[in-house]
């Protein structure tokens, strides 16, 4: 009894693993493809944090 | 206190980590926004909820925006400044006049968000708590007493239906 849960417990986090991985397969191709069609055309001005800091270690 | 006590305590907010990322959220806010000091700030987010369907696996996925929100109660404005969790860097800064939006009011169901309609084509929600643990997701600040301040300034001089 316990082996066949042990069993069933297996094959369904096998499942869960291949779920992940094929949803960051297909996820990660759409996003690419998604880029290329929109190029850059979606490019957001950033700005890197300003590293000054005062003798007292604040900024 | 014993071990039962700790467990029911519940997690313990790291103050200096806190601290310190408050005042980088005011660094960067007020490197992108003209007369920064006049406005308090919170830490709040949007969620953006989409759909997906690929094949034998399907769901819906959840994108997290962080954003620094300053507000001026003399000028009734809102300063919404887009960041991430480790406050690395800030985009631009967006504003909401109370004489130029078209709608402000809280949403309860299905979140507790401020949502502020600055015209008829679209609107931002914006969430806000006192403290999020998740500092893979959200900034780590402790805002009690902000969010506090915050939801008097939204809901008596914001609001807006």
């Amino acid at each position: 009894m316990l082996k066949e849960l042990g069993v069933i417990l297996l094959i369904m986090i096998v499942l869960v693993i291949i779920g992940n991985i094929w949803f960051d397969i297909v996820d990660g191709i759409l996003e690419k493809i998604k880029n290329l069609i929109t190029g850059n055309n979606n490019k957001t001005v950033w700005h890197e944090f300003p590293e000054n800091k005062d003798k007292n270690n604040h900024y | 206190m014993g071990l039962f006590g700790k467990l029911f305590k519940g997690p313990e907010i790291d103050m200096e980590k806190s601290r310190a990322n408050a005042e980088k959220m005011r660094v960067l806010f007020n490197h992108m926004v003209e007369n920064g000091d006049d406005y308090k700030l919170i830490f709040g987010y949007t969620e953006d909820v989409s759909r997906f369907n690929y094949g034998f696996v399907h769901g819906s996925k959840t994108k997290i925006g962080n954003l620094i929100v300053g507000w001026n109660k003399e000028s009734k404005t809102i300063a919404v400044v887009p960041t991430v969790p480790d406050l690395s860097g800030c985009g631009e800064a967006t504003y909401y006049r109370y004489n130029d939006i078209l709608k402000a009011y809280r949403n309860k169901y299905p979140t507790d968000a401020f949502v502020i309609y600055p015209d008829k084509k679209g609107y931002i929600a914006i969430n806000a708590y006192d403290w999020l643990e998740d500092e893979k997701l959200y900034v780590y600040v402790s805002q009690e007493k902000e969010l506090a301040e915050f939801t008097e300034f939204f809901m008596n001089s914001f609001y807006k239906k």
